[in-house]
């Protein structure tokens, strides 16, 4: 069933699949952004606990693309074409981090334990 | 109303036969007591004389050594105890087995963090880790019942550590606290100091991680310390409470695929003395003066003097609350503390490694007495050094209290564990407790006079922490030694 859904949404085997992805790496690539740095650690507390692991260098490049694109989508314009060639927005940082996060708060709740952190809608 | 009482009372009369008896009358009367009843089987009673049980020790092919006691608690601990310290440190992992006692149980390669303190609270049992120069321990004790859990779970924790970066770095954060707050504790300050003045080589190393460790250690330096000197010939299993054969059921597949490493060259450290100062705002000033005692644990018969030696000093704070049985008829309670009130506290230190050992005294004042304290303290280590001056009672009442001490300290079956894996680190098996009291029962005054001589002709060393410039030179303490 699983490998069934992922033939169905695999770009090399669904061309529906392929277009879509195509137009979200233009998109992304317009503003120098990858996909892992559009998950907000404001949103889920689970991004943030992830991105606190991670070493500061990788931390320190996403906030340093996200204020690239902030201001270039603050002057109207788009990242220059040479370097939109060099993006590579599907690059992951954070996938396997924020599984290991995941993972690590399911077994908390299986344990019975309180959780560590949890979302307050202010 | 009486009426109907007395004739029930009458009735009752009928019944018992001789009233004066009813009155009287127990359960006892019905059948006497010493005549046995016929189908009750009584348990065997108590021997009058139980052996006592003996430490089983089993070589695995790899090295590990897996040892054991009986004892007859409900409860039992375990221990694994690695022949490596703070003297096995390289400049790079300078700090690592402070950090290492830290991170001791936390996550493995099979269990987070979360499930191993879940697990050991299941069963209801402690654990606890401690590094100092020459040996680290991991410990864990619970009930009898839970042995298979704790052994396999002690063995992944000392085994398998995962080191996670945000753990780590959650443990140095700690670590640089506590090196803040270190001026609450001068006394730890005060003995590593000196440890790393008056020795030069691996024992000079810090137990404390010093600020720079803490900015240069990471997982990898610690990992690459664990797989370089966690070998199986310098692993011992210890257990009280256990039978061998239970624990070496549960812990040879565990532990046979260890691998086996070079014995480890132990580092040699030369005594030289010196001296150490800090300079710090506090109310009283802490010092301490010690030399040298070669030999260590190998010589045995030393190490045992050396012991009787410092139940002999003693000594303590001026505050503490205790009876006679305290200590407070040492010498240096009577002599010292009892005299000079502006003493807070002033005690006798030693510290014994493999191959050599420290002794000395540990001293705090208020900051205007140090000078006459330090001149205090040299002239009692000369004293003992003096032939007459420490009577007969007295080093039989020094006696009497370490083989107490060590008697009552062995009834707990934590420090049972710890004997066992630390007399077969040091010494390959586990010497019974009698040859240690025969020991002790043979140190004579000539013996304690002779090693004070030995001992103060070594060189000086000296530390103090708090209001330094009191202190006086070291050349004027040192020269007070020197024969005139």
């Amino acid at each position: 069933m699983a490998s069934f859904l992922k033939s169905f949404l695999d770009p090399k085997k669904n061309p529906l699949a392929a277009m879509h992805m195509k137009s979200v790496s233009k998109r992304l690539r317009r503003y120098g952004l990858r996909y892992d740095d559009l998950y907000d650690p404001l949103y889920d507390l689970d991004v943030k606990e992830a991105l606190n692991r991670l070493p500061r260098e990788i931390v320190d490049a996403r906030n340093q693309r996200l204020k690239r694109a902030l201001d270039l989508s603050l002057k109207h314009e788009y990242l220059p074409e040479d370097l939109q060639k060099m993006q590579t927005p599907f690059r992951s940082y954070l996938q396997d981090m924020l599984a290991l996060v995941k993972k690590e708060r399911a077994e908390r709740e299986a344990l019975g334990a309180l959780p560590l952190y949890e979302r307050t809608i202010p | 109303m009486y009426r109907a009482a007395l004739s029930r009372f009458r009735a009752l009369k009928g019944r018992t036969g001789n009233l004066e008896a009813a009155r009287y009358a127990t359960s006892s009367a019905v059948a006497p007591l010493d005549t046995p009843l016929d189908s009750i089987s009584l348990p065997p009673p108590l021997p009058d004389y139980v052996a006592p049980s003996e430490t089983k020790v089993k070589t695995l092919s790899n090295g590990v050594r897996i040892a054991s006691e009986q004892l007859p608690t409900p409860a039992a601990s375990v221990g694994v105890f690695v022949n490596c310290g703070s003297i096995y440190e390289t400049p790079i992992s300078s700090g690592a087995s402070h950090l290492l006692e830290r991170m001791a149980f936390k996550s493995t390669t099979n269990r987070s963090h979360l499930r191993v303190v879940r697990e050991v609270e299941a069963i209801g049992g402690n654990t606890s880790a401690s590094a100092s120069r020459e040996c680290m321990t991991y410990t864990f004790d619970a009930l009898k019942t839970y042995v298979p859990e704790m052994v396999e779970l002690l063995i992944d924790c000392v085994r398998n550590p995962a080191f996670l970066d945000w753990e780590v770095n959650e443990e140095l954060q700690k670590i640089k606290a506590e090196l803040e707050e270190v001026s609450k504790n001068p006394e730890r300050l005060i003995l590593e100091a000196v440890h790393s003045a008056g020795y030069c080589g691996p024992l000079a190393n810090p137990l404390l991680a010093s600020e720079t460790a803490t900015e240069r250690l990471d997982s990898g330096i610690l990992e690459e310390f664990v797989t370089e000197n966690y070998k199986g010939n310098r692993i011992v299993l210890a257990a009280s409470g256990i039978e061998n054969e239970e624990l070496l059921q549960i812990a040879e597949p565990l532990l046979s695929d260890l691998p086996s490493g070079p014995q480890p060259k132990e580092p040699n450290s030369v005594y030289v003395g010196g001296d150490f100062r800090r300079r710090a705002d506090s109310p009283s000033t802490h010092f301490a003066l010690a030399f040298e005692v070669p030999g260590g644990w190998n010589n045995e018969k030393d190490s045992v003097t050396l012991t009787v030696m410092q139940m002999l000093m003693g000594g303590g704070g001026s505050f503490s609350a205790g009876g006679p049985g305290k200590g407070m008829h040492s010498r240096l309670y009577l002599r010292v503390l009892n005299e000079y009130q502006q003493i807070h506290s002033f005690s006798a230190f030693n510290s014994i490694f493999n191959n050599t050992g420290l002794f000395g005294i540990y001293g705090s004042t208020s900051s205007d007495f140090v000078s006459k304290a330090v001149d205090i303290a040299a002239e009692e280590l000369l004293l003992l050094a003096t032939e007459g001056s420490v009577s007969r009672l007295m080093i039989k009442r020094a006696q009497e209290a370490t083989k107490s001490a060590v008697l009552m300290n062995l009834e707990s079956r934590m420090i049972v564990a710890e004997d066992i894996g630390r007399q077969i680190l040091t010494y390959g098996e586990r010497k019974c407790v009698h040859s240690f009291l025969k020991m002790v029962d043979e140190v004579t005054l000539q013996d304690i006079t002779n090693m004070a001589k030995k001992i103060v002709s070594s060189p000086l060393t000296m530390a103090s922490f708090g209001d330094v410039f009191q202190v006086p030179n070291y050349e004027s303490v040192s020269s007070k030694f020197r024969a005139p």
